[in-house]
């Protein structure tokens, strides 16, 4: 009996160690926070971040960085092909740590103006997964 | 008309240039409520009408989102080397497609990328929706992020 001839033609995800979803944080300068609001209103938006000792750092306006200040908050980065449909995404959560940075604290963000916040998140987890291309099986039906 | 803030020099986008960017985009990260916590998940999109639909299996996905439908969803395109690029955030509401509403879907190019079906299609139904770009934008369009 032979066995089944098995076409993948999409890509598979597999799951990250953790060492490597801190090694892919540190490439990427953007990540995105997502916070759950008093009014179960959920806000999301991208920031410039500096990654070091298992912690993330970004900085914000105080408008902002007041409603994170002790939340619960989610942090995503990834790096996504579209025309290849490869990359990773990886995940955290944490609490986070809103604190006055001294002018010229890293990291700079995109946009310019003084008035900014550090927050430090410290995840208590971190998870991630690679979008590994399909690998080339052969599929002996002979057609495409 | 784009309005640049001359502090932060941020272009604040209009709706339908938030809307076309959008419309552009094959990924996006939904963020949801779970518990109390958000969680951040990317996820193939794409846009009919004024609904942004994703396919997901059954499974932790599901469950989150019929207990708590208000969700944010966040596409961008960025240029990592130039520090410039864009960013549309929209909130809305998750449901799952109507009939009438799959029927339409099932022409998106909504094809999953990965092994494994994912025959629930959901749609976020956007209450709000803004957009930021700094830099020029034109080269940053794709919907990707490149790789710095």
């Amino acid at each position: 009996m032979t066995a089944p001839t098995l076409v993948h033609d999409r890509p598979m995800l597999e799951e990250l160690d953790l060492a490597t979803c801190w090694a892919l944080l540190a490439c990427v300068p953007i990540g995105r926070i997502a916070v759950v609001e008093a009014s179960d209103d959920v806000l999301v938006f991208p920031v410039t971040i500096a990654v070091d000792d298992h912690t993330i750092r970004f900085r914000t306006a105080a408008k902002l960085a007041r409603r994170l200040a002790g939340r619960r908050v989610s942090f995503e980065a990834d790096w996504i092909d579209a025309g290849s449909r490869t990359g990773w995404s990886v995940l955290g959560h944490g609490t986070a740590t809103v604190a006055i940075g001294p002018p010229g604290t890293q990291p700079q963000p995109w946009p310019r103006g003084r008035s900014r916040v550090l927050v430090t998140l410290r995840p208590d987890s971190v998870t991630g997964r690679n979008l590994r291309p399909a690998p080339f099986v052969r599929d002996n039906r002979g057609y495409l | 008309m784009a309005v640049l803030d001359a502090r932060t020099w941020l272009e604040h986008l209009p709706p339908d240039e938030c809307w076309r960017l959008l419309r552009l985009s094959t990924v996006g990260r939904l963020a949801v409520t779970i518990d109390g916590d958000p969680t951040i998940w990317p996820l193939n999109i794409a846009v009919d009408d004024h609904t942004v639909v994703f396919r997901t299996a059954p499974g932790t996905k599901l469950a989150t989102l019929d207990r708590t439908p208000r969700v944010a969803l966040e596409v961008d395109g960025l240029d990592f080397d130039e520090a410039r690029g864009w960013s549309v955030v929209v909130a809305g509401t998750v449901r799952p497609l109507t009939d009438d509403e799959l029927s339409s879907a099932r022409c998106l190019p909504l094809a999953p990328w990965t092994v494994g079906e994912k025959p629930r299609w959901f749609g976020v139904h956007v209450s709000a929706i803004s957009g930021r770009s700094i830099g020029d934008r034109a080269a940053s369009t794709s919907g990707t992020s490149a790789p710095r």
